[in-house]
């Protein structure tokens, strides 16, 4: 099983939060929000071109709108594969964070 | 909504548009745009640019990355390859670059060249609207053209043509060879003495260092003269106000100070007089003879097509109703290379655009067959780099990327050459100036020329060369190359046969040419005149003080036993002949050759007369109404018999008289031309040369005799002399220069295909090893395995000539239509020039054949 990145697991987990209208706005727009950070379209590009070789996500052809300049926008799904890929990914957390001794977390102030 | 148009920045997008895929572009660039859009009707829109700008850049270091670095990377190992095979082939990259470089190095000398040649005249500001007027005459079925124009052209087409705004008419015709120009007694022949009006300086562009453009030439009595002139003349004083003295008549005051005139015009002056004191009034006032080159400036409204549409009624207006005469302009840019064949053509410098045409042919020549030798020799190594192309494919290289690396390689090739070849050009350049009679510098202008022709060619040679062996070599098939170990470089034979028999196809062509070009010469030179060309000196009789003491100078000459005549005459065979107006009995007036000649001209040059007798001292009337015409001339009039015809002379109050003797054709003009009807015409004593026939023997005594007798008789003036043959030489030499640039490049051409041919062969042959061995071991003999290795490349040789024959012999029957008088075209020469070209080709071939068929065939089997 490949591991994912950290930049590719919030994207897919983003993804599947906004359900059907995920885009390249929307997606960057989630993440922002999510993480607290601000995040370019680059930083969000690359991990997705890769999600989509690797499988994990398709890509879908909108209707162009005015908006976008007369440009259609494309929407990403989490593919069946996809979703493997983050229930694994889970799991392996889990399984890694159980380890960890509670007084080493409580000493950085227990922020998961 | 705001109503204002949101655009996304200009360059930026642009940017997207560049580096990404069409599909990725429109989903990133709708992205961008519709943040964008929220941010400008939110914020502003200058803050929308700038965070857009800001995306764009923090993509950046990927892009870098992405699309360049891994481009680096293979280009770094795409060069690598390259310099490898170059070293391990050194004489193939050798053979390469310098046959490359040659070629390219040959390219560009002809492009400057060709560049100078084109750019004659432009410097002039109003060189688009200044025209010079020809008069066409129709004769003997075809229309000639003369650039000698009457006085009274120049103002009657100022006053009847609104077009015109201005003209300017100069003087200084070719029958007068040189002005004598005198100093306070020191006397100089001068060329490039021009009587013209004072407009000049409106319709040219004439620099002036001293004086005032508008009013220098106003004065009858000024002249200009140019820089070089002043400090010849008057060293470091200042030249305004000094007097020069022409032909010891007119007296000229000099007003001004030209820059030297530009070497890329045909109109090259060193004095330039004022109009009015031309000192041959009979050709003024007159619209019988044609002494004058008119100029007219056209305004900007119009063009010459129109003008000389309305030229007609002006002509019978004018000239009477005459059919077979036309005027027209032509554009000044035109004269350097469209004037060849025209009467009194003024420039001695005059060019033809077949020339240009020729040159630039051969430019491409030399060229392709450099770019055919790289296309050969990597397309017969590829065995080599057949298994090089396999792995690489295996690997997963497409075929886009291996055409790529061909590509490039060639380019790479391509641009060695270029520095290699601008360094040959900047080496060799003051050698093809001598040659071709130019005068080329590296100056900025040319730099930045040779600059963009080399991209250009570098650009061609890169994709001419290398398309087809990237094309061949990136279509092999991994699997095939990889099992079997050769045979690959079997593989497009032919192509390399077609190509390699092109390549001597040129070359055949241009060693017949070549030789044409000779022998044409040669027969020019050699062809019976018509009268003795050998043995004479000529003096010209430049003032007429010089002329005055012409009587008694012949008397003192002939006292010398060497000397055998003397004869004076207004011009001699190969100079320039003069037109007079005429009217002969029963044709019409019309400007035609003449010549003053004294009782000795034809004894003298051994002229041979047919009918009637010569002028004689015996004849006292002859000296008044007598002529001597030519056959031609006879012709021409229509007469059947021609002595006692009567012929009116313009000017001189129209004289009148009659042919007394018809003397045989001789050539007086060069073999250009057919010879012309011709009226010699009796003048004692005004001749403007003395011809002095000697005898063979101790030629330099006879000469130093005359040197001290000129000294004696003028004293002041130089002693100028020159050989009559030696004068016939001269009309060829544009001929001649465009024979030596033809050999010189003729020969690169052989040197070049028969390098490609060596190393062809030289391939050809190291693949052939086992072959030679088992076949040398089952008994074949060294010459039967030299002339089996011979007979492959002397067949492409062969079907070279027979193939060249036709196009050279169609273009050089062309190039002799030049020539009035010409040679045939012999099949000899097409078989002499098929020997040496199969002599070199074979003598390239056989050090390659002659070494495989003499090595031991145990060393060729054990080869591998």
């Amino acid at each position: 099983m490949k591991i994912l990145s950290r930049a590719e697991e919030i994207i897919l987990l983003s993804i599947l939060k906004l359900e059907s209208d995920a885009y390249g706005v929307s997606i960057r727009e989630q993440i922002c929000k999510d993480t607290g950070d601000t995040w370019s379209f680059a930083s969000i590009y690359t991990p997705l071109d890769k999600l989509r070789k690797k499988g994990f996500v398709k890509k879908i052809k909108g209707n162009p709108l005015p908006e976008r300049g007369g440009k259609r926008k494309f929407f990403y799904e989490v593919t069946p594969d996809g979703k493997k890929a983050l229930i694994e990914l889970y799991k392996t957390h889990r399984k890694v964070w159980s380890d960890v001794p509670r007084i080493e977390l409580e000493f950085n102030g227990g922020s998961k | 909504m705001r109503r204002e148009k949101v655009v996304l920045p200009r360059l930026a997008n642009l940017f997207l548009r560049l580096f990404l895929s069409r599909e990725d572009y429109l989903e990133k660039s709708g992205d961008l745009e519709e943040v964008y859009r929220s941010l400008w009707e939110e914020h502003s829109r200058l803050r929308a640019r700038f965070w857009f700008c800001a995306q764009l850049l923090t993509t950046l270091p990927r892009l870098i990355m992405n699309s360049i670095f891994w481009r680096l990377e293979m280009m770094k190992n795409y060069l690598k390859i390259a310099f490898r095979n170059m070293q391990r082939h050194k004489s193939f990259a050798f053979i390469n670059i310098f046959g490359l470089s040659v070629g390219m190095a040959c390219c560009l000398m002809i492009l400057l060249f060709v560049r100078d040649e084109l750019g004659f005249e432009k410097f002039h500001a109003n060189s688009s609207r200044i025209y010079r007027t020809i008069v066409d005459e129709y004769v003997d079925g075809k229309w000639e053209h003369n650039v000698g124009s009457p006085d009274l052209l120049g103002p009657a087409l100022e006053n009847e043509y609104p077009e015109v705004i201005s003209y300017v008419r100069l003087f200084n015709p070719s029958w007068i060879d040189k002005w004598s120009v005198s100093y306070e007694k020191k006397y100089f022949y001068e060329d490039n003495l021009f009587f013209a009006d004072p407009t000049i300086f409106k319709v040219f562009s004439i620099p002036l260092i001293l004086g005032d453009p508008e009013t220098v030439l106003m004065d009858p009595t000024s002249i200009v003269i140019t820089d070089t002139m002043a400090q010849k003349y008057f060293g470091k004083e200042n030249p305004i106000g000094k007097v020069l003295t022409i032909n010891d008549a007119v007296e000229a005051k000099i007003t001004g100070v030209a820059k030297n005139v530009p070497r890329n015009t045909h109109f090259r002056f060193d004095f330039l007089a004022s109009f009015e004191s031309m000192p041959f009034k009979w050709a003024l006032n007159t619209w019988r003879t044609l002494q004058f080159h008119t100029y007219v400036l056209l305004d900007k409204k119009y063009n010459q097509d129109q003008l000389d549409k309305k030229l007609s009624p002006f002509l019978e207006k004018h000239f009477g109703n005459q059919t077979n005469m036309k005027l027209h302009l032509q554009p000044i840019e035109d004269i350097h290379l469209h004037s060849r064949s025209y009467n009194q053509e003024m420039a001695v410098n005059n060019s033809d655009i077949a020339y240009v045409y020729i040159f630039l042919t051969i430019a491409i020549f030399i060229l392709s067959i450099a770019c055919i030798n790289f296309m050969n020799l990597s397309t017969a190594r590829s065995a080599n780099r057949a298994k090089e192309v396999g792995v690489r494919k295996v690997v997963g290289a497409i075929r886009g990327q291996l055409i790529k690396q061909f590509l490039g390689e060639s380019f790479l090739f391509s641009l060695i050459a270029a520095v290699f070849s601008s360094l040959l050009v900047m080496l060799f350049l003051p050698t093809f100036n001598t040659l071709s009679g130019k005068d080329i510098v590296f100056n900025a202008q040319n730099i930045v020329f040779i600059g963009g022709v080399l991209a250009c060619v570098i650009i061609i040679v890169g994709i001419l060369s290398g398309s087809y062996p990237s094309l061949f070599l990136s279509s092999f098939q991994p699997i095939k190359i990889l099992k079997s170990s050769l045979s690959e470089g079997q593989k497009g034979f032919l192509f390399r046969r077609v190509l390699v028999m092109l390549q001597f196809m040129i070359s055949v062509c241009l060693i017949v040419g070549t030789f044409i070009v000779y022998e044409q010469i040669g027969y020019c030179l050699n062809q019976n005149l018509g009268f003795d060309e050998e043995h004479v000196v000529v003096i010209p009789l430049r003032s007429s003080l010089v002329q005055a003491k012409y009587e008694s100078f012949r008397n003192a000459l002939l006292q010398n036993h060497a000397i055998v005549n003397v004869a004076g005459s207004s011009t001699v065979p190969g100079r320039s002949v003069g037109e007079r107006g005429m009217f002969p009995e029963g044709n019409k007036w019309y400007p035609r050759n003449s010549v003053f000649v004294d009782f000795d001209f034809i004894p003298t040059l051994g002229m041979e007369i047919k009918k009637g007798r010569n002028f004689s001292r015996d004849f006292p009337t002859d000296v008044d109404d007598a002529y001597i015409v030519n056959e031609a001339a006879v012709k021409n009039f229509g007469w059947k018999e021609p002595l006692g015809k009567k012929i009116i002379w313009a000017g001189d109050k129209n004289k009148k008289g009659f042919v007394i003797g018809v003397v045989k054709d001789f050539h007086y003009k060069s073999f250009h031309q057919k010879i012309e009807p011709l009226v010699l015409h009796m003048t004692p004593g005004i001749g403007s040369y003395a011809s002095i026939r000697t005898k063979s023997e101790n030629i330099i005594k006879t000469m130093s005799f005359i040197k001290n007798k000129w000294a004696e008789f003028n004293p002041g003036h130089p002693f100028d002399y020159f050989f009559l043959n030696d004068q016939y030489d001269k009309l060829y030499r544009s001929e001649e220069k465009m024979g030596q640039v033809f050999r010189y490049f003729t020969f690169l051409a052989l040197f070049i295909s028969c390098l490609g041919l060596f190393g062809l062969s030289s391939y050809v042959l190291e693949q052939r090893t086992k072959e030679i061995g088992i076949r040398k071991v089952l008994g074949a003999s060294v010459s039967g395995i030299i002339i089996m290795l011979s007979k492959e490349f002397s067949k492409c040789v062969l079907l070279a000539n027979v193939f060249g024959w036709p196009i050279v012999y169609f273009l050089m029957n062309r190039w002799l239509g030049n020539f009035a008088y010409r040679i045939n075209i012999s099949f000899w020469t097409f078989l002499l020039s098929a020997l040496i070209v199969i002599a070199i080709s074979m003598l390239t071939v056989s050090y390659q054949s002659i070494k495989a068929a003499t090595t031991n065939p145990v060393n060729s089997l054990r080869y591998e």
